[in-house]
């Protein structure tokens, strides 16, 4: 499988990728912004997100509330969503949208800065508090990744901190501060364009051009990545007493950055997929299957470019179970891959697997427009993304061994270690 | 440079038809429905099963899940291990479980590896170990899961609500059983329940994907052609539970929280009710969009929710309208007396622009709502087991748009009633409980966890 594209700039410096899927009946326009929480003044944390929360209140064309409702009532799909390393702006529809998405994107891309009010910047600071108790405060476990966080990045560090934020902090943002925000990050020459599905190349670019074409290029921001930082080599620890069920604890670990012919962090990814993705992976066997010590055990890695990727391991133990236990046959997990490497049925699985969820993404026209725009802004080249297979396929069993003593093994450095409260005492 | 200053008119969508099906049936009485999605490099299966919760023991609910988590776990002389490792290998998934109207064994794998994938699926309905270990682990994993999800507010609300809805039905209860019917469950009553029910008699085969040029139903008759079984029972089903509670105002007390979670529900229909496509877009009006009404209130206009939403719930053999939101707990009572106002004043006013809306949505939105394989088996699963004709979603559509003004407000004052709602709190009680009991909809009621 092979997904075809085409990429150009236009005149102000937006890239536009085109990828066409003839008689779909369905097209998809997806925006990436250079700008994520990694790009926020320390003492603004969760400042990119509010603002991604304020792009849909209306701009100079387009009233508050009617970017939701023009697209839906059209039988669209639309969102954003903003991580460490970039905001994403996305909607996909039936066929004739194309023109109403590219519009709307374009308008606040220009003109965000005429609708912005007190009101709807209270009000979205109000909105976003209450995304976080719902993803967050008021979920057992919820905050144990924020408080890991610190112990693989320092406070300043890019990924010190989580995109959702502090709302102390957002409370006290002004409307300057987001017009500012604004025309720091957001203009053609940040940003790439994506479309994919029912329409033909010639007039997708044609259709970028017509409504993207007006808006002025900015001053881009100078990309400023940290230097990479090794694996975490120095034991750090923190407990937390919560109401939660049963014990659990998290561990987190720095990983080579994301680029996309690196064969480390491929060689990382399946690593990490043997030991903590899924029904078979040593974790799950070892803890929920044959210790029956947890209820559940996994391991993911978050890629991102700054200079290392995130990679967070958890395991729900079961109630009464003792952590210094679980941490120890974690550990033990994690030594006896570092020490023989994969098995070749092991890897043959893991690429499998790679695949599978490669293929799954790939399915839809707004998947493939959102991995499209990833490449294409991240790492400059939109055509890597069909390289992905061959590079897993290329990877050998001697760099997963690699990649697990090197990067894996020295996750058992941050821990965040989660008990639940004693009864309280009758008064 | 001009800018355009008014939205490019938007031209109707092309025409859009459900997958057309290729319908088979094996010698052994297994259905088959293969929808050729181009595209789709990711097959999904469904096997469905005709058996609803309702079957189980009244004592041993559970049982049809943990069948579900059992059948996996080794089959055809492999060992659980060994089972998982053949499954990884193909790049493929499988699972089974149980849900309110059936039971579905479901794969997914790229196309290239259908064949073997199948053959595993077809180990595992056919030839399952049901180990004594295995069941063990599993019937142990549910309980702990059980305990889990109960730390969870969102999750506690909606199971208090059903609990609150159906009295002594089995929609009252967990999908997957409560922990002192999952304790009663024992290896031999998994073994029973699949003798019972899981039989090619009344079983279909849905699958969909790009085949390629390669036609699915040799592979298919390959793995499940020698299936057999001795005794082809015909499947029960129990009357439709009925709402027994009605304008009921509960209220469970977490400690702390946030955020007060919210569900209101009442009165719905099934979709195969002439009235379901007119009903269906005041509910889009109504709560059904981000747009809506009621998200309009709570979240754009007072900012005291992420989102609020509601929605045409249908399964367990009858209907209901339920609202979801969580918001913060200082503004509990004037949230949900909110929402029972938007719900009551929706009655009779749903506007000209609002339907329109509603029906372009619903019926344009369709060719993205089924672009994925995943999702077109997930549809066939729903008519098949809410007893609805294959051709439903091509008719749906149709009859979508022909809703007008009248009928969608006909449908709404007809179905709903906003006056008989079942209203769950989970929340703060310290500071929730006094606005809620001098609210006035209903006497509140405090739910005491259990021990």
């Amino acid at each position: 499988v092979c997904y075809p594209m085409t990429a150009t700039s236009l005149g102000n410096g937006l890239r536009v990728v085109v990828s066409p899927t003839p008689g779909l009946g369905v097209v998809a326009v997806n925006l990436w912004y250079d700008v994520g929480s990694r790009h926020e003044q320390p003492d603004r944390q969760g400042f990119a997100h509010l603002f991604e929360h304020l792009m849909f209140q209306g701009s100079r064309h387009v009233k508050s509330g009617e970017h939701f409702a023009l697209l839906q009532g059209h039988g669209s799909s639309l969102n954003a969503t903003t991580s460490f390393d970039r905001t994403n702006y996305f909607e996909s529809g039936p066929t004739p949208i194309l023109d109403l998405a590219l519009w709307l994107e374009a308008d606040r891309m220009a003109f965000l800065g005429d609708a912005l009010t007190e009101e709807n910047l209270a009000n979205q600071v109000d909105v976003v508090a209450q995304e976080r108790g719902q993803r967050y405060d008021n979920v057992p476990y919820g905050t144990v990744f924020e408080k890991i966080l610190p112990l693989v990045f320092a406070a300043d560090h890019p990924y010190g901190h989580l995109p959702i934020g502090d709302m102390q902090q957002l409370k006290a943002a002004t409307l300057d501060e987001v017009s500012a925000f604004h025309s720091a990050y957001y203009m053609p020459n940040n940003a790439v364009l994506t479309i994919v599905g029912d329409v033909g190349e010639t007039e997708a670019f044609e259709k970028a051009d017509k409504y993207f074409g007006h808006v002025a290029p900015g001053h881009s921001p100078e990309r400023r990545l940290p230097a990479p930082l090794g694996a975490v080599d120095w034991p750090a620890r923190i407990d937390i007493e919560e109401d939660v069920p049963s014990p659990a604890v998290w561990f987190a670990a720095r990983l080579p950055a994301k680029e996309p012919s690196s064969r480390e962090l491929a060689a990382v990814e399946l690593a990490v997929g043997i030991v903590g993705d899924g029904d078979t992976s040593h974790l799950n066997r070892r803890l929920v299957r044959q210790d029956q010590t947890a209820s559940s055990a996994g391991m993911g890695v978050n890629t991102l470019v700054a200079g290392n990727s995130l990679g967070v391991a958890s395991v729900r133990a079961v109630p009464g179970q003792d952590l210094d236990e679980v941490v120890d046959t974690v550990a033990d997990v994690l030594a006896r891959f570092a020490d023989s490497g994969p098995m070749a049925d092991e890897l043959a699985v893991a690429r499998a697997r790679s695949e599978r969820d490669w293929l799954d993404e790939m399915a839809t026209a707004s998947g493939r427009a959102d991995a499209i725009s990833e490449y294409a802004l991240l790492h400059g080249n939109p055509h890597l993304l069909n390289q992905r297979l061959d590079l897993l396929r290329s990877i050998t069993p001697e760099e997963v061994r690699e990649a697990a003593r090197e990067w894996l093994v020295p996750v058992l450095n941050a821990q965040a270690r989660v008990v639940p409260e004693p009864p309280a005492s009758p008064s | 440079v001009i800018v355009q200053e008014t939205p490019p008119l938007v031209a109707a969508a092309a025409d859009w038809r459900f997958p057309a099906v290729t319908e088979r049936r094996l010698d052994n009485g297994l259905r088959v429905l293969m929808y050729h999605c181009p595209g789709q490099y990711v097959v999904f299966a469904s096997l469905l099963f005709d058996v609803a919760l309702s079957a189980e023991p009244r004592s041993r609910e559970g049982v049809a899940g943990l069948t579900g988590r059992t059948m996996p776990r080794g089959a055809a002389g492999k060992s659980a291990d060994q089972f998982a490792d053949a499954i990884a290998m193909l790049g493929a998934d499988l699972e089974a479980s149980a849900f309110a109207d059936g039971f579905a064994v479901r794969l997914a794998v790229p196309a290239t590896n259908l064949p073997g994938a199948l053959d595993l699926m077809a180990d595992a309905v056919v030839r399952p170990s049901f180990s004594a270990e295995e069941f063990a682990k599993e019937k142990r994993l549910r309980l702990q899961e059980i305990e889990q999800t109960l730390a969870y507010p969102q999750h506690v609300a909606s199971e208090e609500l059903n609990a609150a809805l159906f009295g002594d039905a089995r929609a009252a209860r967990p999908a997957g059983g409560a922990a002192e019917t999952v304790e009663q469950v024992e290896r031999v009553d998994v073994v029973a329940f699949a003798a019972t029910h899981l039989h090619p008699g009344n079983a279909t085969m849905i699958v969909a994907g790009d085949f390629g040029p390669v036609d699915p139903f040799p592979a298919i008759v390959e793995s499940f052609g020698s299936w057999s079984h001795p005794g082809y029972g015909i499947a029960a089903h129990a009357e439709p539970p009925v709402i027994s509670g009605s304008r009921q105002l509960l209220l469970r007390d977490w400690a702390d929280a946030p955020q007060s979670t919210i569900r209101l529900a009442g009165q719905g229909i099934l979709r195969g009710d002439r009235r379901w496509p007119a009903l269906f877009v005041a509910n889009f009006a109504v709560g059904g969009n981000f747009s809506s009404r009621i998200n309009t209130v709570l979240r754009e206009e007072k900012g005291v929710t992420y989102g609020a939403s509601s929605a045409l719930d249908t399964g367990k053999g009858m209907g209901l309208l339920t609202v979801s939101t969580a918001v913060r707990s200082d503004a509990t009572v004037e949230s949900v007396a909110d929402i029972v106002s938007i719900l009551t004043d929706a009655a009779g006013t749903l506007t000209d622009d609002e339907v329109r809306m509603g029906i372009r949505a619903a019926t344009e939105s369709a060719a993205l709502g089924y672009e994925r394989a995943e999702a077109v088996v997930g549809r066939v699963e729903l008519m098949l087991s809410q007893g609805l004709p294959l051709d439903h979603v091509d008719a749906n559509l149709a009859a979508l748009r022909a809703v007008t003004t009248e009928s969608a407000n006909a449908a709404y004052v007809e179905v709903f009633d906003p006056g008989s709602l079942s209203i769950v709190v989970v929340g703060d009680a310290s500071t929730v409980r006094e606005p809620l009991s001098t609210w006035g909809y209903a006497d509140l009621r405090d739910i005491t966890p259990p021990a």
